[in-house]
């Protein structure tokens, strides 16, 4: 065959007489983007994503079917042939309809792949969905007991009676791992050779620790506290987060090798200057545990004390001594927690005291109900003003509280009411207003003026290069799942400067929804029949008032099998190798740029093994061809002209009906999710792939 | 004491002074701070005093002692129940921002007191402006620590 010179990117190249641009550019190292091009099939250059630029020529021109020319100038990547795809992929992404990850996975801070491990605990995979858990979440058994379940909030299920117990799921295989002693190691990345401390064995440091160690760095962890956990040990009471869960998720990350040092305070035992000059990079994972205070008079009387030092202090022994009357201020977790652990220690009656309405609380509002169950009383609109020692007890001035107008931010805060003083008298007080972040021991860094430190969003990189930050001394006191994700964020963007790379975090893919609860089609939730939400087994309020052990006591397997099959499985199963994803990842499209009217969601689920979601389809014409060239049997073909041509199955009759046992080959050749085979997960990962697809990167 | 005010300009001259008090407070604790971020909070907190100060001395050019009144701002009274705190360079941002939140409340009730003892309904209505105007103040450092240091509660 004769051989052609030609111009490629500016590069002398060569090709064969007959090839085609797409296939001398392959050839030469340059990938070209194509949805409809496929080695097996005649050239059809219905999808134009391929165009390139022939010098010359006024028109881009499909590579997939234009024939290199002896001294053609070819560019693949040039601004317009960049533009050319970006508007062609906008445009495909314009009516598009389907979701790439489910709502429930996009909206958890952690970006658990949420879908795929609900559907491997459906199945009996609990391994399996453990493994997908643990490649965004090393803290499964924890998290899945006080997570506060943003995913919840936006599960498509509640559409039909009541969200997917996510959170509760989450925590059975983490349970059996450790009920059965799996191993559940990760598997780890050659050793860099690099140290890294990590200050603060919390939520967020123990996530950084973890995911450090699997990339091949050596860290040490500092804490100020005897044990290990931070703010789920020392703030989250053992009834509802026992010891022997956090520990054990610990012990994973010791046998990974991170070195734990406690009773290591940073500014106290260690310096900030130390640990910037003798590791390769620091990690800031200091938590929010200082506590506002009330700055009531007599708040430094004795049997007064912070909500946050009381629950350490019986998170170190649960037989502290307590008066029989107490009373809590405040409306948080931390209120509540402490609260429900005044009972537990044997106090008789326990008020909390809050100046706004129930309504307003930002504790859980399943924490409250259980506080209420176990006998904590609740008073609203009122305020401590002053606490004084008597005999026998103290005796505490409050106000009654009412809302005033809304503010400029709509708000309506609390205001005094005149001469509506009242006083109790109680043995104890516990305030748990707020909490703030200590930054005092790090110099150097940009605070806010409430001493939280200033960090990049995406890589929790500071102004130091080589300092990252991230959980709560970064966000203010917060929820423990956006913790981890902070710290699992730092520990790609430490791996990345660690190597001398662009410091970016861990991206994410483009992600086509279907948008918000409202948005969603009927004929989504059409084919699900109403099954009630698993209610997780607990003690009774009786019981368990009065007992550190834990008030959830899991689920069974039966219950995990049942829950999990509720899942709709919202997202697409072929996430992780969608080409249009893909695409409009690498080229930044978006669906809003030619927005207008969607196509109808139409879900074929008749077949056995096959699914066809014509919404998701992009009009390749793949399958059609497939249908013709490979299996010489037309069971696909366009009907309709112009936009509203659409790929149908032959008379548009169901896939059930069309006898071709060939027909399960299209989910092969279909570029994106509209052919897929029902025994593909909805997951973004196969278990096990986290380390693998690090690598490849 | 309402003999001293007599006049407007009188009234304006002697909050002007308040104000360039209130500058210099916290210009000097600035300067005293070592913390950062403590420095920045407080020369900001110097940038608003300053900011009333200069109001005043416009309203004293342009005469307009006797303009429109500012609208009611809410009192949440968060001040009025806190324990005092000594200002010094090692406080922490909730110790200034009690600090400004007790000045403001100081001055709020001066000029309303002022407003109760004279008669003259022009000076009347600018002792009503003036406290406003630092009940507005009181207002937006109350705001900012019941965001921060009352999230709970």
């Amino acid at each position: 065959m004769r051989e052609l010179n030609f111009i490629l990117n500016g590069t002398p190249a060569t090709a064969t007489a007959g090839d085609t641009i797409l296939d001398a550019a392959k050839a030469s190292g340059f990938s070209i983007p194509t949805f409809c091009h496929s080695d097996e099939l005649k050239p059809f250059a219905s999808c134009f994503v391929c165009a390139v630029e022939v010098e010359g020529r006024r028109t881009l021109v499909p590579s997939c079917s234009t024939q290199i020319m002896e001294g053609m100038v070819v560019n693949t990547e040039n601004e317009r042939v960049r533009n050319a795809r970006k508007t062609c992929l906008d445009l495909l992404l314009s009516d598009h309809v389907g979701d790439c990850l489910g709502p429930c996975m996009t909206s958890c801070p952690a970006g658990i792949d949420i879908p795929g491990f609900v559907n491997h605990l459906a199945e009996g995979r609990d391994r399996e969905a453990l493994e997908l858990i643990l490649n965004n979440m090393p803290l499964a058994g924890s998290l899945g007991r006080v997570c506060t379940r943003p995913c919840e909030e936006r599960c498509r299920r509640q559409l039909v009676e009541e969200p997917v117990a996510i959170c509760q799921l989450k925590r059975f295989p983490a349970d059996q791992a450790a009920s059965k002693g799996w191993n559940m190691m990760p598997k780890k990345l050659p050793a860099i050779g690099k140290k890294v401390a990590i200050v603060g064995a919390g939520p967020a440091g123990l996530s950084a620790a973890y995911y450090l160690q699997m990339f091949g760095a050596d860290c040490t962890v500092f804490d100020a506290h005897e044990a290990p956990g931070g703010m789920i040990r020392y703030g989250i009471p053992s009834y509802r987060l026992p010891r022997n869960v956090i520990d054990q998720e610990v012990d994973v990350i010791k046998e990974l090798g991170a070195d734990f040092k406690y009773n290591t305070q940073l500014g106290r035992d260690v310096s900030f200057d130390e640990l910037k000059a003798q590791y390769d990079a620091v990690f800031l994972g200091l938590g929010a545990q200082l506590a506002s205070g009330m700055r009531t008079p007599g708040e430094d009387l004795e049997g007064v004390c912070s909500g946050i030092d009381f629950l350490a202090a019986v998170s170190r022994d649960e037989s502290l001594p307590i008066g029989q009357r107490v009373v809590v201020v405040g409306g948080g977790n931390t209120a509540i927690d402490a609260a429900r652990t005044a009972l537990r220690l044997g106090a008789e009656n326990v008020t909390i005291l809050y100046r706004r309405m129930r309504e307003q609380m930002p504790a859980w509002e399943e924490e409250i109900e259980d506080a209420l169950e176990e006998g904590v009383h609740l008073e609203t609109l009122a305020a401590p003003v002053k606490i004084e020692k008597v005999a026998g007890g103290l005796v505490m001035t409050c106000i009654r509280m009412e809302l005033g107008e809304p503010d400029d931010s709509g708000r309506r805060r609390p205001v005094p009411v005149e001469g509506s003083d009242y006083t109790v008298e109680v043995d104890e007080i516990i305030a748990a207003i707020g909490q703030n972040v200590d930054s005092s021991m790090v110099s150097g860094l940009e605070l806010t003026p409430w001493g939280s430190i200033k960090a990049n969003e995406q890589t929790g990189q500071t102004k130091i290069e080589h300092v990252f930050a991230g959980g709560d001394c970064v966000t203010g006191a917060d929820i423990a799942v956006n913790a981890v994700a902070a710290g699992r964020r730092a520990a790609f963007s430490i791996h990345q400067f660690l190597q001398g790379e662009n410091v970016v975090g861990d991206p994410k893919g483009y992600n086509h929804s279907m948008g918000n609860l409202s948005d969603i089609p009927e004929e989504v939730i059409a084919p699900f029949g109403q099954v009630k939400r698993t209610p997780m087994p607990r003690r009774e309020p009786k019981i368990r008032a009065k007992v550190f052990q834990e008030v959830e006591t899991g689920f069974t397997e039966e219950q995990v099998r049942a829950e999990a099959a509720r899942c709709m499985e919202c997202g697409c199963r072929d996430a992780r190798e969608c080409s249009l994803r893909e695409f409009a990842t690498v080229f930044g499209a978006s669906p809003d740029r030619f927005a207008g009217s969607r196509r109808t969601y139409r879900r074929d689920d008749s077949h056995e093994v096959l699914v066809y979601e014509e919404h998701k389809c992009i009009q390749c014409g793949t399958c059609v061809r497939v249908c013709d060239e490979l299996l010489d049997d037309p069971c696909m073909g366009f009907a309709g002209r112009g936009f509203d041509a659409r790929v149908k199955t032959a008379l548009d009759r169901q896939l059930v009906l069309i006898n071709s046992n060939e027909l399960v080959k299209l989910a092969e050749y279909c570029p994106v999710g509209a052919l897929t085979l029902k025994s593909d997960v909805v997951a973004t990962l196969e278990p096990e792939a986290f380390l693998n697809a690090k690598e490849d990167k | 004491m309402m003999d001293t005010f007599e006049h407007v300009e009188a009234v304006l001259n002697f909050a002007i002074e308040r104000e360039q008090e209130a500058v210099d407070f916290y210009v000097g604790l600035a300067a005293r701070t070592e913390n950062l971020s403590l420095k920045k909070t407080l020369t900001a907190f110097a940038g608003v005093e300053q900011g009333h100060k200069e109001k005043l001395l416009a309203a004293k050019d342009a005469e307009l002692a006797t303009g429109e009144l500012g609208g009611d701002v809410q009192d949440m009274k968060i001040a009025d129940y806190l324990v005092d705190v000594e200002p010094g360079p090692d406080m922490s941002f909730q110790d200034a921002l009690v600090v400004a939140m007790k000045r403001e409340k100081a001055a709020m009730d001066l000029y309303t007191d002022l407003a109760g003892r004279v008669t003259d309904s022009g000076l009347k209505a600018l002792f009503v402006k003036l406290a406003r105007e630092e009940g507005a103040h009181k207002h937006s450092f109350e705001t900012a620590y019941e965001d921060h240091y009352m999230s709970d509660n």
